[in-house]
C-alpha cells in the first residue's frame, strides 16, 4: 500500500473516531437532559412552595417575622444549588479543544457524574451500585473529560441494561486501587448475562470512542465481556502517590 | 374531628410548609420524610389521605404505597402521589400501583385544602 494510502486511510479513521465521540456525547447529553431538569426542579419547587407559604400567611393576616426569618436561608441554599447546577452544566457541555490534565479524586468526578443521572435512573428502575474505595491516591486527569466519559459509559450500560432480559437490571461503579498501588481502578460493570442480552454489537466501537478520549489522558481502557458478569469497561490511570483524605 | 392527613416526603422544608397550611385549612398532619417512616406510621395509625413522595430515599413511594394497599388499617386510605414528576409517568406509577391519583407539589396550598375536602367528600 502507498504511503499517500496509508496517510488518507489514518485520516479517515481519525475522522470517524471523531465523529463516532462526538455521536457518544450527544447521546450522552440526550441521557443527562432529563437528570438535570429534575435537579433543576427540585429547588424551584422548593422555593415555590416557601414563598407560596409566606404570602399565604401574609394574605390570612398570620405573618410572623420569625417564621420567615427562618424560611430565607432555606430560599438561599436553593438558590446556592441552582446556582451550582448551572455552573456545573456550563462546564461540563463546554467543548474544549485542549486537555487539562489536574491531580484529581476520582471518587469526586463520578459522583459529580452522578449527580446529572441517579434519579433518572431510579425512576426507570435501574439500580446504580456503587462501591467506590476511600484513601485512594490522586490520578492526573482532565475532570471534564473524564466525567464526560463517565456519563458516556453509564448511558451506554442504560441501553445494554435495558434492552437485556434481565429481571434485576443494575449497573455497578467501582473504584479501587491496583495492589501494588501505582495504579486507580475506575470499573463499569452493566452486569448483564450473556443470555439475557437481546442483541449488541455495540460495545466495540464503544471502545474506539472511548479509547481515544482516555489515552488522551495518559490512563488506559480494557473492556471484557463474561457470560457470568456482563460487560466491564475498566479505566486505569497511574496513581498520584499522594493518598486522599 | 379533623381529618387526619400523612406526608411522606424526604424534603422537611416541604413538610413544614405544607404541614402549617393543611393545619391552617382545619386538618390534622402527620409527617415523615421516609417511606419506612410512613409505613410505620401506617401500621400504627389511621389516615383519612395520604400524600405521597414518588421518589423518597430509602423505600420508594410505589412499595410504600403497595404496602399501605395491603394494611388493614388504611385498606381504605386514599393515597395520593404528590410529586414533580411528569403527568405521562405518574399516570403510569399511579395504574400500576392502585393509588387514586397525583399532585402536583407546586401547588398551592389553598387549592391543595380544597382539592383535599373534596376528595375526602367524594
Amino acid at each position: 500500500m502507498e504511503n499517500q494510502e496509508i496517510d488518507q486511510l489514518r485520516a479517515e479513521l481519525k475522522q470517524t473516531t471523531e465523529r463516532l465521540i462526538e455521536l457518544e456525547n450527544m447521546s450522552m447529553f440526550g441521557d443527562i437532559a432529563g437528570g438535570i431538569a429534575h435537579e433543576l426542579n427540585q429547588p424551584l419547587n422548593v422555593t415555590k412552595i416557601i414563598c407560596q407559604g409566606i404570602l399565604h400567611d401574609i394574605q390570612k393576616g398570620r405573618f410572623s417575622e420569625q417564621e420567615v426569618k427562618n424560611d430565607l436561608p432555606e430560599i438561599v441554599k436553593q438558590m446556592d444549588r441552582l446556582a451550582e447546577i448551572v455552573k456545573h452544566m456550563r462546564v461540563l457541555i463546554r467543548a474544549k479543544d485542549k486537555i487539562f490534565l489536574e491531580k484529581q479524586d476520582i471518587n469526586a468526578i463520578v459522583q459529580s457524574a452522578l449527580l446529572f443521572v441517579a434519579q433518572q435512573y431510579k425512576d426507570h428502575k435501574i439500580d446504580i451500585v456503587l462501591s467506590l474505595a476511600s484513601g485512594l491516591p490522586y490520578i492526573m486527569a482532565d475532570s471534564v473529560r473524564f466525567e464526560q466519559m463517565v456519563l458516556n459509559l453509564i448511558s451506554q450500560a442504560r441501553r445494554k441494561v435495558e434492552r437485556s432480559e434481565q429481571k434485576v437490571k443494575k449497573i455497578t461503579l467501582k473504584s479501587y486501587a491496583s495492589g501494588d498501588g501505582k495504579e486507580v481502578i475506575f470499573e463499569i460493570c452493566d452486569n448483564c448475562e450473556s443470555s439475557s442480552i437481546v442483541k449488541d454489537q455495540g460495545d466495540s466501537l464503544r471502545f474506539v470512542a472511548s479509547q481515544k478520549i482516555i489515552s488522551d489522558q495518559q490512563a488506559r481502557l480494557e473492556f471484557e465481556q463474561t457470560a457470568d458478569t456482563g460487560g466491564v469497561f475498566k479505566i486505569i490511570f497511574p496513581a498520584v502517590i499522594k493518598t486522599v483524605v | 374531628m379533623q381529618d387526619k392527613i400523612l406526608i411522606v416526603n424526604d424534603t422537611p422544608i416541604i413538610n413544614k410548609v405544607l404541614k402549617h397550611g393543611l393545619e391552617s385549612g382545619g386538618f390534622d398532619v402527620d409527617t415523615v420524610i421516609t417511606g419506612q417512616e410512613g409505613v410505620d406510621k401506617v401500621k400504627a395509625d389511621r389516615y383519612d389521605i395520604i400524600l405521597l413522595d414518588y421518589n423518597l430515599p430509602d423505600i420508594n413511594g410505589d412499595v410504600v404505597c403497595g404496602i399501605i394497599k395491603t394494611d388493614s388499617k388504611n385498606l381504605m386510605t386514599p393515597v395520593y402521589y404528590i410529586s414533580s414528576l411528569d403527568k405521562e409517568t405518574m399516570d403510569q406509577v399511579i395504574v400500576r400501583t392502585g393509588a387514586q391519583g397525583y399532585i402536583d407539589i407546586a401547588i398551592d396550598v389553598d387549592e391543595l385544602c380544597g382539592k383535599i375536602k373534596v376528595i375526602l367528600e367524594g
